[in-house]
């Protein structure tokens, strides 16, 4: 999809948007506070002048005192606010970011499935989370913008009051201010490709090195091959380039400033000397001498406190923009026809899927995985897949899974394209268990059911886990199916072995009652008497519904009425077992080479 | 631990790692502090000397207002400089050296012994000790608050003098200020204190729901299970928690921190009286009131950091500590390889028998033991094959020959010397092991396969034997091409069923003279299985070689088979022979597995 770039201030605007929508109690003190902030900082310098012009009009201890006291405490209710602000956003924000937080994950749990492989939508995942981080993008933004408004609101004010006095002055402040800026920007640009561009391959290659030295994954392979010296010298070089680019990094940015710091030097050249010439020729009183200076001062502060918040805000902004690219990010259902998406009719007394003419391509690929495949799945029929790696069997059952939908050709379901079925109703009818089983650190009954207790039927899981094997292990723990799976949350939290996990699978298949069956390679971790086991579990489990079964191990196949051979994206021979050994094509070779070992076996007995 | 020793520590074990690896560090540090001290009162004196010159009408004299403005203008001007280049060398020599400690902890990884790297327990170490250099400032984040304390105290110690010498009285409102200043930092400590304490779990949960369950592993269970809702709960569930747990505590704060301005407020206020009077008095010019009126500002911002800077030492601490537990305390010396030192070459035999003698093994701070009383003798040039149900004890049985545990009861002889009297790096150079899980790193296809360790060997060969010669011709930069796009964008990502074989590859080009193979074809289609079986005779050949199955076909290549079960050997022979054991175990699943074929 193209990459939406949105400006500084559309960004801006959106991340208000979200504080509104999310917080509106810290919307609004994040519009107060800077008022408040800003009123304390004026009368702050007001303060000085008013006691001293005391001083010149020689008044009394009374007035002094009166003026003091009355000043300080709206300062202090000032300050008040101020500070509560700061500390109210601590914990506020949370909010925000939990609302944010929703947003993201939901995106990630609903999005078409097909973007969960698309490295691309991964990949603005990852930069929407980093929008998330404590002190970046979103929270960035939001703690600059009481900032952004007192600093702006100080600028104005400053320049009003200067300007009235002396309109030169301002202008010199201000075009220096603007030449400070764009030397602010050119170093921060030159040092964006001299060093994070530059270094952004090593970065990857550092990472690459820490990650693989902290997973323990590859613990054997590392010890076995002696490789931590390899890492060391790897690591040697790697920091040693880093060192050497972090140097002129840091140079660079010595330099910028010392540029920067003449500018401001001439800047205060200027406010000094107009100001005493204003007070040794031109009568200007002391009190309003260190107000000016105190305003002058201010002026030349928030000007460059702008410019920081801003290349701060900017980079930040970014992020934000990466956030709503990925939440925005186009989904297939707005591209529906009127007639596609809508139907919920999907439930049925019988399923017959029917392919005419599928071909298939990955997005953004050239190659296709699945090639005119045609075949028909009747009502009740158990169908296996049979082939070798990367012949399209997975591609086949995510297909009919509607997890991706054809490049070409269309799927029929009792004579409906399945395309005209709602996803979340279709994916109603399905009972997977795939290659991969997946245990969530919830405890046992929701990790079949996946609803709250009150929503789940404890009854069922107690039957699911039964049918699954599984019931005599839960049983004996403390707290039966509410103890908790992982040991993330729960010191106690149990894991399962492989066997225990396909099992698992198998009760979350069962329990929720889907009436197609799809079977992806469940056996490929279990030792020859679990798999058996596992076989004879699954044909009860089966009985007479629709279901797909991909194997390769081609002996466990032959509980299927039907089997389909994949070579290369194209179905090559489809049959019965035995009209497949006697067609003597390749289903027949695949299988005699498994099949001999054990055969010779059979004729030495 | 309290948060004081948590800081001690911590403290002693950075500012040595600075002192080994780049003293200018402190250098930076001292020039920044006293940058730092010394420019609060550039304004401070400044200021009252040009008010005065410019006040006191009879005394303006031009060259005095023209040094003055001079003083102001260039000291500010050396000052901010100052602190920017300490504070971007600090910042330097922080993430170089901050990029060592990563090394390190790295090293620490590669280097513990094998045992921990199964402990659940060591990955929440890493995790931590990880997090602790990631989501601090790490050396600047500990030693920066301390200077800032420092210098900070001396600034409003600076002040305090300044303004008590012209009136006296003013250091009681001062003192008072100081004293509830420490009060409401040891509160803030402990309030913040607390609230890391019990972050962590919190954390831990969200980490779960917003990292974690991204991953595209599990986007097919969510989607065809509609399990998204009941995480989105769950999140938002989780962060109310948060919220509340922060809301009470910044409440507190807040209370204090206001309270603590009201305190200011009143002596702030006493101050400005007292100096006004002395002023009507004439007891002070108009140059020390507004010079020591800003003073009295640098003071309370003095006091502020103060606290802040406690506050930030203190996060700090509680989370670089693990840092420094993990690499100081988790392992002693004894934890780690020691390479062997005697210096002399390491003779490689051609031949090596295996024996184990009644070896009981259980995994650390386990009860059951998952090896009991296995004792078996593998000859050299042998070729073994161990069978036996999911948890049955293969693995371990592999994982004691490959010396990754040591603890055992009984005895394992390897060339008939104790496996424990070998150095581990010599020891791994008599293995060839492909394990189940084997991992590929993300150097060049060749580097993979050599490790680094090149000799005379013909690699086409190589390639050719372990089935993957076509595919290596048909790379780009053949066996340079890099494997995954880590280290170049150009690398490539395997098949499955390519990386197995490389890892056959690999063992085949190792050479060395016990070959471990543990389900070396469990990701393979029927057809790559089987020209890996047609070229196992080229890798095993004349070698001692343990072999783990599932699928008992296999095991016929074997010389002899054992049969694991419930930690114990309970049949051993060769194919033939376990087959005419009546029920015998072997023969049982033999027999589950064939007659799929038949």
């Amino acid at each position: 999809m193209e990459e939406r770039k949105y400006g500084f201030f559309n960004n801006f605007l959106y991340v208000l948007k979200m504080l509104f929508k999310s917080n509106k109690r810290l919307f609004a003190f994040s519009l107060i506070e800077p008022v408040a902030e800003c009123a304390n900082t004026f009368i702050g310098m007001y303060f000085l002048k008013i006691i001293i012009a005391i001083f010149e009009k020689g008044e009394g201890t009374d007035t002094l005192i009166a003026t003091v006291v009355s000043i300080s405490v709206i300062m202090f209710v000032l300050t008040v606010i101020c500070n509560f602000y700061y500390n109210f956003l601590e914990y506020s924000y949370i909010k925000t970011d939990t609302y944010l937080e929703k947003m993201r994950m939901k995106k990630v749990y609903d999005t078409d499935f097909k973007n969960m492989e698309s490295p691309k939508f991964l990949d603005f995942l990852q930069r929407a989370k980093a929008a998330l981080y404590n002190g970046m993008g979103f929270q960035g933004v939001t703690r600059q913008i009481k900032n952004i408004l007192c600093q702006g609101a100080l600028t104005i004010i400053a320049a009003v009051m200067i300007g009235s006095k002396n309109i030169i002055v301002v202008i010199a402040i201000t075009v220096m201010s603007v030449a400070m800026s764009k030397i602010l920007s050119y170093v921060t640009e030159k040092d964006k490709v001299k060093f994070s561009d530059f270094m952004a391959p090593t970065y990857r290659k550092m990472g690459y090195l820490d990650n693989t030295a902290r997973n323990f994954d590859f613990a054997k392979d590392i010890r076995l091959y002696n490789l931590a010296g390899i890492f060391g010298s790897k690591y040697k070089e790697l920091n040693e380039l880093f060192v050497k680019k972090n140097k002129e990094h840091h140079n660079r940015w010595i330099l910028g400033n010392l540029s920067m710091q003449l500018l401001v030097l001439a800047e205060v050249l200027v406010m000094y000397g107009w100001l005493i010439y204003m007070v040794l020729f031109k009568e200007m009183l002391v009190s309003d001498f260190i107000l000016y200076l105190a305003l002058s001062k201010r002026y030349t502060d928030a000007i460059g406190n702008l410019l920081w918040i801003y290349s701060n805000v900017k980079g930040n902004t970014l992020m934000v923009n990466d956030f709503r690219n990925f939440v925005e990010w186009p989904e297939d259902k707005d591209q529906y026809l009127e007639s596609e998406g809508k139907r919920t009719d999907v439930k049925n007394r019988g399923y017959k899927f029917k392919f005419e003419h599928v071909s298939f391509k990955y997005p953004g690929c050239e190659n296709y995985v699945l090639k005119d495949v045609n075949i028909t799945i009747d009502a009740g029929m158990r169908l296996a897949i049979v082939g070798v790696n990367g012949a399209g069997k997975t591609t086949f059952v995510k297909l009919i899974m509607k997890l991706y939908e054809p490049t070409e050709g269309r799927i029929l379901l009792n004579g409906v394209d399945i395309k005209e079925y709602d996803r979340e109703e279709y994916f109603k009818i399905f009972s997977p268990v795939f290659q991969n089983i997946e245990c969530f650190a919830l405890p046992i009954y929701q990790n079949i059911s996946f609803k709250e207790e009150s929503e789940t039927d404890m009854e069922k899981v107690k039957v699911a886990l039964e049918k699954s094997g599984l019931w005599k292990k839960v049983s004996s723990y403390s707290s039966g199916v509410k103890t908790n799976m992982l040991k993330i949350f729960d010191e106690s939290g149990i894991d399962l072995s492989g066997g225990e996990r396909q099992r698992l699978a198998m009760a979350r298949a069962l329990y929720k009652e889907g009436d197609v069956i799809i079977l992806d390679e469940p056996t490929a971790a279990l030792d020859a008497l679990a798999e058996d086991n596992m076989y004879r579990e699954f044909d009860s489990m089966v009985g007479n519904k629709t279901s797909i079964f991909i194997s390769h191990r081609l002996g466990s196949t032959r509980f299927c009425d039907k089997i389909a051979m994949f070579e290369d994206g194209r179905i090559v021979e489809e049959g019965t077992h035995d009209s497949l050994m006697e067609l003597n094509g390749k289903y027949a070779y695949m299988f005699g080479i498994q099949a001999q070992y054990y055969e010779e076996g059979e004729d030495n007995d | 631990m309290t948060n004081f020793q948590k800081q001690k520590i911590c403290f002693k074990f950075f500012s040595k790692f600075v002192w080994e690896n780049n003293k200018s560090y402190y250098l930076w540090q001292l020039i920044y502090f006293v940058a730092r001290t010394f420019g609060a009162f550039i304004d401070i004196i400044g200021m009252k000397y040009l008010v005065d010159e410019v006040s006191i009408e009879g005394r303006r004299d031009l060259s005095h207002v023209v040094f003055w403005i001079a003083f102001i203008c260039i000291g500010n001007f050396l000052y901010d400089n100052l602190i920017k280049v300490s504070t971007e060398n600090q910042g330097r020599i922080n993430e170089n050296l901050t990029r060592q400690l990563h090394t390190k902890l790295s090293m620490c990884c590669l280097d513990m012994k094998f045992e921990h790297t199964e402990s659940p327990k060591m990955l929440d170490y890493i995790k931590n000790a990880q997090k602790a250099l990631n989501e601090t400032d790490s050396i600047n984040g500990l030693i920066n608050p301390i200077v800032n304390i420092i210098s900070n105290t001396c600034i409003a110690l600076g002040v305090v003098t300044i303004v008590c010498t012209k009136v006296p009285f003013l250091l009681i409102p001062v003192t008072i200020c100081f004293v509830v200043n420490m009060f409401v930092n040891k509160k803030v400590n402990e309030l913040r204190g607390n609230f890391f304490k019990n972050i962590s779990k919190v954390e831990r949960v969200t980490d779960y729901y917003n990292t974690e369950l991204q991953d595209q592993r599990y986007a097919k269970d969510i989607r065809l299970y509609n399990a998204g809702d009941i995480f989105l709960d769950k999140l938002v569930d989780n962060t109310k928690g948060y919220y509340s747990m922060l809301r009470k505590i910044d409440l507190k704060v807040n209370a204090l921190f206001s309270g603590f301005s009201g305190l200011q407020n009143v002596s702030n206020i006493v101050v400005y009286i007292l100096l006004g009077v002395n002023v009507i008095k004439k007891a002070i010019t108009i140059g020390d009131f507004s010079s020591l009126f800003n003073a009295t500002g640098k003071f309370n911002n003095s006091l502020f950091g103060i606290i802040n800077a406690f506050s930030q030492l203190s996060y700090t601490a509680s989370v670089l500590i693990y840092y420094v537990e993990f690499v100081e305390n988790t392992f002693d010396k004894e934890d780690m390889f020691v390479e062997s030192t005697d210096g002399k070459e390491f003779e490689m035999p051609k031949e090596v028998e295996i024996e184990f003698r009644n070896v009981s093994f259980k995994y650390p701070r386990t009860e059951k033991y998952i090896l009991k009383n296995v004792s078996t003798k593998i000859k050299a040039g042998e070729h073994l094959s161990i069978v036996g149900q999911n948890g049955a004890g293969k693995t371990t049985f592999i994982k004691l020959l490959c010396k990754m545990y040591e603890d055992f009861e009984g005895e394992i002889l390897v060339g008939g010397k104790d496996i424990r009297e070998y150095s581990f790096k010599e020891y791994m150079k008599l293995l060839s092991v492909v394990f189940q899980d084997f991992r590929l790193f993300a150097f060049t296809l060749k580097e993979n396969i050599t490790i680094f360790d090149e000799n005379e060997k013909d690699m086409n060969e190589i390639y050719d034997i372990s089935g993957i010669a076509d595919w290596v011709n048909s790379l780009p930069d053949k066996d340079d091409t890099y494997i995954y796009k880590f280290f170049v964008e150009s690398g490539v990502e395997p098949s499955g069923g390519q990386g197995q074989k490389m890892a056959i590859a690999r063992a085949i080009y190792r050479n060395s003279p016990i070959v471990v193979l543990d389900e070396p074809t469990a990701a393979l289609d029927p057809l790559s299985e089987y020209e890996v079986y047609n070229n196992f005779d080229k890798l095993v050949n004349n070698k001692t070689a343990v072999y783990i199955s599932h699928r008992l076909s296999s095991c016929r290549f074997c010389d002899r088979i054992i049969v694991f079960d419930d930690g114990r050997i309970i049949e051993e022979g060769t194919h033939d022979s376990l087959m005419s054991i009546k029920d015998g175990f072997y023969a049982l699943m033999y027999n589950t597995q064939a007659k799929q074929y038949n």
